[in-house]
Formats: structure tokens, C-alpha cells, sequence
């Protein structure tokens, strides 16, 4: 007499072969058209890492922040078109923005603004990104708060690459 | 009065820590990390989790998610940046003899016996998560990447990090529950052990693919060399490790010649498949594979090996991982919602993708749904499979944080979910009843 164990009864051989052409080879044709698609994606240029901001004369008005100041450094975080700026100033002054296409926007994060006295509040920054490998540049300009005449432009040069640093 | 004390103590430790030397450091890194990981598991076997889940956590704790963001002066002290080389370098070797450990536990026989549905199984439980990997890149891909990403590397990774199942965890977990020896638990482990190799294969590819779009080597000259390393190791290593049985069998024991022979070879196949533009856990994998398989040869080797790796240097590449882990990013950036999406994904694909499987091989639908939450755990594996993706810049740490919170939430839902399918007392007489002889 035959002893079985139960837990050990395959299937038929047609069957697996029925199931696996199913579940496994059509689902395969489908990965070379998702990569067809996916070659046609563009993602926003990578800006994250340590920047140099370099500030040219900022407006008419003698009381603009950072008046004289000719070096400033930051440390942007992105994911995806979403950036994080963080000013090593004063406080530091952080900006949320965004990138669309070569474009960057970004507007003072209010919980983080600084509140101590003559700590420059940065209200609004516009920038161009230029995608050089592996360098990246950026130039725009840096508007405060109280006083619409200071503009200040800037052009800024990445020195150290986020993606760098997570290697 | 009091912050000024406070204030003064803090300046005080940090002088004093800025006055460490490396060696210091690292060693008061390697007490912090031991220390957490193993307060941290003791809580989650408490209720009921594996040790491993709580050491992930651990490390996760230690890292920007937690210390970084409630005390960073202290992370910036203990783990500073500039000092996780050392860190790096200690886990690595810890990963290696990790994966060299996995790879000798590989057991054949245990597919032997279930080979045509564990085959079924396994594959469906890889492609359909790839695949779901691969359309969410289409997704998340221009939302938290970047230029400096291929869409092709990066969909690549989501796919693959997606169809793993962490093999170690699950057969932990089989043993506290005492499912081993059950129809689900020897078929579950079945179609672990193909998932390993065959997703350890997938990995080597994607790996491959991606360096080999950035070396200045031509990708066909890449895979030359790869092949030539593989029929190295089957035709001309392989037959040589039957030396280390011989010696085995004579001694009762390996000596410690043999022993040190065994480790170079180790650390030579590691550091080959590293030069050749794939990752060292290659190469530390495929030494393990191709060492004899008597039992208690391997039993001798692993236990030489495991109290070091895993009570030691596993909890380093945990800590590491975590470090590397910025929830609070994820959380204050609004990616909370992508997260979810790759979390739901993850499981609907690999769990129900192993159900589906299961039942068209003539499971029920109890044992089918057990499978499919065993094959969704992704522990360890997941974590090694994520790292080796940061380091060769397949994917940001954003996408890295949200993966490791993925690993985390797929292997913490198995326990539960299993003492619900299968109550402890069920498991035990289920066992009794397999075991009686059933006549045809």
C-alpha cells in the first residue's frame, strides 16, 4: 500500500505550464512597453546638494540686507520638482520652491523664518538652472521682504552634489 | 539657570567628542548601535515580531528620522558624516559573510519536493510585483527624481525591490510559529529559496545594466568578464572547496587553516564581482552557493559564522541603513501619499500575486492567502537590496526612505496577519495530522 502525504501533491504539469504563460509571460511583454514609455519621461534637472551663492549689488536703497555681502552658502534638498534652500546665514533663512522645466521659484517657508532682528527675511527667489554636466549653475535673483527696491541678483555654483554624498 | 548648566554640559561633551580620535568614534558608534538594536528587537519579540524587525527599527530611530531631528547636535556628534566610512566599511564585511551565509543555507531539496508549484509560485511572485515596480516608476519617476537618474535604472530598481522576498526572515518566522514542518510552511520555503536565486540573478542584471551604461567599458566586455568570473567559480573554485569537507570530515572540525583559506576565498570572490562593476554581495552569494552541502558540514560553517555576523555586524548595516533613512523628509515634504501608493502596490502585487499562483495550483484558500502574506515579507533582503541601489545611484534617498518604510510595513504585517490565519493551536494539531501516514 501506497503512502501519500497530502501536503506534497504537485499539480499537472499542463496546468502549471497553462499558469505560467499566463502569469508570467504576459506580464513580461508588458515590461519592455512600460520602459518604451517610460524613455519618453523627462524629470526635473538635479539641483540638490551644497551651493555658493555669489550676490551682486542689491538696489537702490542702502538699508538692503546683505548690503556688501558678496559670498553666501546654501544647502538645497530636492525631491523630485520640490526644493528645500537653507541659507548658512544669519539664522538661515529656508525657502520652499519648486522646478519647472530650467525655471526655479521659491518663497520663504513662514515657519521657519528667522524673527530675530536685522536677520534678512528673503521673501521670494526666481532662478534659471544651467544643466552643465556635471556642473550645475544657477543665476536669478533674491527679493526681501519690507522694501520692494532690493532686489538683489546672484548667480550660484554647486559644490558638492547631493547624490554624491549618499554614495 | 538650569538651560545654562544644560547648555554648558553639551558644549562640554561636545568639546570633548570633537577631541576623539576616529578609532573612538567608530567604536562608540558600533556601542550605540549594538546597544539600541538590541533594546529596540527585545521589544518587538515582545510582541511577537521578529528580532530583526526591531533592529531595522532601531536603526531607523538613529538616523535623521528620530535622533537627527530631535537632538541633531548629538547625531552630528556620535554620527557625524564625515565618520561613516569607517561605519560603512565595518557593515560591508558584515553584509558579506551575511550573504555568504545565505548562500550555503541554499538547500535544493527543499525545492525538489515541490518543484513544479514552487517554481509557479515564485515566478508569479516576482514578475507581478517588477511589473507593478515598473508602472509606478512611470509614475513617481518625474515626481522625486531627477535628471541625474535614468528612468530605466531607476524602474529597473522599483521592480526589482519590489519582487524580493527577505528568505532569512520567513524561515525565522516559520520556526517560532512552529510551521516548518507544515504544507504551507515547506512550500513557502520552497518558493523563498527560488526567489533568492532567481532574484539574486535579476538583481546582478539590473546591477550590471546600469554600471555597465556608465563605465567607460564596453557593456559586452562587462558581461565577458562576468561570465568568465561564473565559470570560474563553478569549474575551477567549486571542486576546490571539497577540500574544506575533507579536512571537515578528518578533523571533526575545520581547522583554523581552513578556516582562514575559506575567508580569502570569501573576501576574493567579493571583492572580484565588486571590480567587475556588479556589488560585492554577488560574489560573497556565489561562494556560499558552491560550497559542499553536507549538513553538517554547512551547520558547522554557519555557526562559526552567525553569532559574529548577526549579533555583531548585521545590527552595523542596519544602523547604516537607517541612517540613511530620513522619514521626517518624506513626512515634510507631502510624499506621504506616494508612499502609500508603493506600500499598497507592494502588497497587492507580491500577496496577491502569490495567491492567484497558489490557487491555480490547487491550494486553498486559507493556505493560498498564507503563502501569499510569507512571500510578501521583504526584511533584510530588501534593506541590502536598497543600499546597493543608493550606492550605485539607481535611486534618490527620498525613494530610498519610502522603500525602507515599505520593507518595514510588509514584514511587520506577516506575524499578525499569520496568527490570525493560523492561531498557534491549529499550527500544532495541523502538524500532528500531517504527520500520520495517509494511505492511498
Amino acid at each position: 500500500m501506497e503512502v501519500k502525504h497530502p501536503a506534497l501533491r504537485q499539480p499537472s504539469i499542463a496546468r502549471v505550464a497553462a499558469s505560467y504563460l499566463l502569469l508570467v509571460g504576459l506580464p513580461l511583454l508588458a515590461v519592455p512597453m512600460i520602459f518604451k514609455v517610460g524613455r519618453q519621461l523627462s524629470a526635473p534637472p538635479a539641483i540638490g546638494g551644497e551651493w555658493t551663492f555669489r550676490l551682486g549689488s542689491s538696489g537702490s536703497s542702502a538699508g538692503c540686507p546683505w548690503q556688501g555681502v558678496k559670498q553666501i552658502d546654501a544647502s538645497i534638498t530636492q525631491a523630485g520638482p520640490d526644493v528645500r534652500i537653507t541659507f548658512k546665514a544669519g539664522s538661515g533663512p529656508v525657502l520652499v520652491g519648486w522646478l519647472w522645466g530650467q525655471g526655479m521659484e521659491g518663497h520663504r517657508l513662514a515657519a521657519r523664518s528667522p524673527t530675530v532682528p536685522g536677520s534678512p527675511r528673503i521673501e521670494r527667489l526666481t532662478a534659471m538652472v544651467q544643466a552643465r554636466d556635471p556642473d550645475r549653475t544657477m543665476e536669478g535673483s533674491l527679493s526681501f521682504a519690507a522694501d520692494a527696491e532690493c532686489e538683489t541678483p546672484f548667480s550660484a555654483a554647486r559644490s558638492f552634489s547631493s547624490q554624491q554624498s549618499a554614495q | 539657570m538650569r538651560d545654562t548648566i544644560l547648555r554648558s554640559e553639551v558644549f562640554f561633551f561636545a568639546t570633548e567628542c570633537a577631541m576623539m580620535s576616529e578609532g573612538f568614534r567608530l567604536l562608540l558608534q558600533v556601542g550605540v548601535i549594538l546597544m539600541i538594536s538590541r533594546v529596540v528587537g527585545k521589544l518587538f519579540s515582545k510582541i511577537r515580531q521578529p528580532q530583526v524587525v526591531g533592529e531595522m527599527v532601531g536603526g531607523i530611530l538613529l538616523g535623521p528620522s528620530l535622533l537627527g531631528w530631535v537632538a541633531p547636535r548629538i547625531s552630528n556628534i556620535v554620527f557625524p558624516a564625515s565618520s561613516l566610512s569607517h561605519l560603512q566599511a565595518l557593515s560591508e564585511i558584515g553584509l558579506v559573510l551575511f550573504m555568504f551565509m545565505v548562500g550555503l543555507s541554499l538547500n535544493s531539496g527543499e525545492v525538489n519536493s515541490n518543484r513544479r508549484a514552487a517554481v509557479l509560485i515564485s515566478h508569479v511572485s516576482m514578475v507581478i510585483p517588477f511589473c507593478a515596480g515598473a508602472l509606478i516608476a512611470l509614475y513617481i519617476y518625474p515626481r522625486m527624481a531627477d535628471d541625474s537618474y535614468s528612468f530605466k535604472g531607476f524602474a529597473l530598481f522599483m521592480g526589482a525591490s519590489m519582487s524580493v522576498t527577505a528568505f532569512p526572515v520567513l524561515a525565522r518566522i516559520l520556526t517560532e510559529r512552529n510551521l516548518l514542518q507544515s504544507k504551507i510552511g515547506s512550500l513557502s520555503i520552497a518558493c523563498a529559496a527560488v526567489d533568492d536565486v532567481t532574484g539574486w540573478c535579476v538583481l546582478a542584471y539590473v546591477v550590471f545594466t546600469i554600471r555597465a551604461s556608465r563605465a567607460a567599458t564596453p557593456a559586452y566586455l562587462m558581461g565577458v568578464e562576468a561570465v568568465a568570473y561564473a565559470l570560474l567559480m563553478l569549474f575551477v573554485v567549486k571542486p576546490f572547496t571539497c577540500y574544506f569537507e575533507r579536512v571537515f570530515t578528518a578533523n571533526k572540525r575545520l581547522t583554523e587553516h581552513a578556516f582562514a583559506l575559506m575567508v580569502l576565498l570569501l573576501l576574493a570572490s567579493a571583492l572580484l564581482t565588486e571590480w567587475l562593476g556588479l556589488h560585492l554581495v554577488f560574489g560573497a552569494f556565489l561562494m556560499g552557493a558552491i560550497m559542499p552541502r553536507s549538513p553538517e558540514f554547512v551547520r558547522h560553517v554557519v555557526e562559526k559564522f552567525e553569532s559574529l555576523t548577526v549579533v555583531v555586524l548585521l545590527p552595523l548595516f542596519f544602523g547604516l541603513s537607517g541612517l540613511r533613512t530620513a522619514i521626517n523628509m518624506v513626512v515634510g515634504q507631502g510624499l506621504w501619499i506616494y508612499a502609500l501608493i508603493i506600500i499598497v502596490a507592494a502588497i497587492a502585487s507580491k500577496l496577491g500575486g502569490s495567491l492567484i499562483a497558489a490557487r491555480l495550483t490547487g491550494m486553498a484558500w486559507k493556505d493560498a492567502t498564507g503563502l501569499g502574506v510569507l512571500m510578501n515579507t521583504r526584511g533584510l533582503m530588501e534593506l541590502i537590496i536598497l543600499n546597493v541601489g543608493l550606492e550605485i545611484g539607481a535611486i534618490p534617498t527620498t525613494v530610498f526612505s519610502i522603500m525602507v518604510l515599505m520593507a518595514l510595513a510588509t514584514t511587520f504585517m506577516t506575524c499578525p496577519l499569520l496568527d490570525c490565519l493560523y492561531p498557534a493551536g491549529v499550527a500544532k494539531s495541523a502538524e500532528r495530522e500531517l504527520q500520520k501516514p495517509q494511505v492511498a
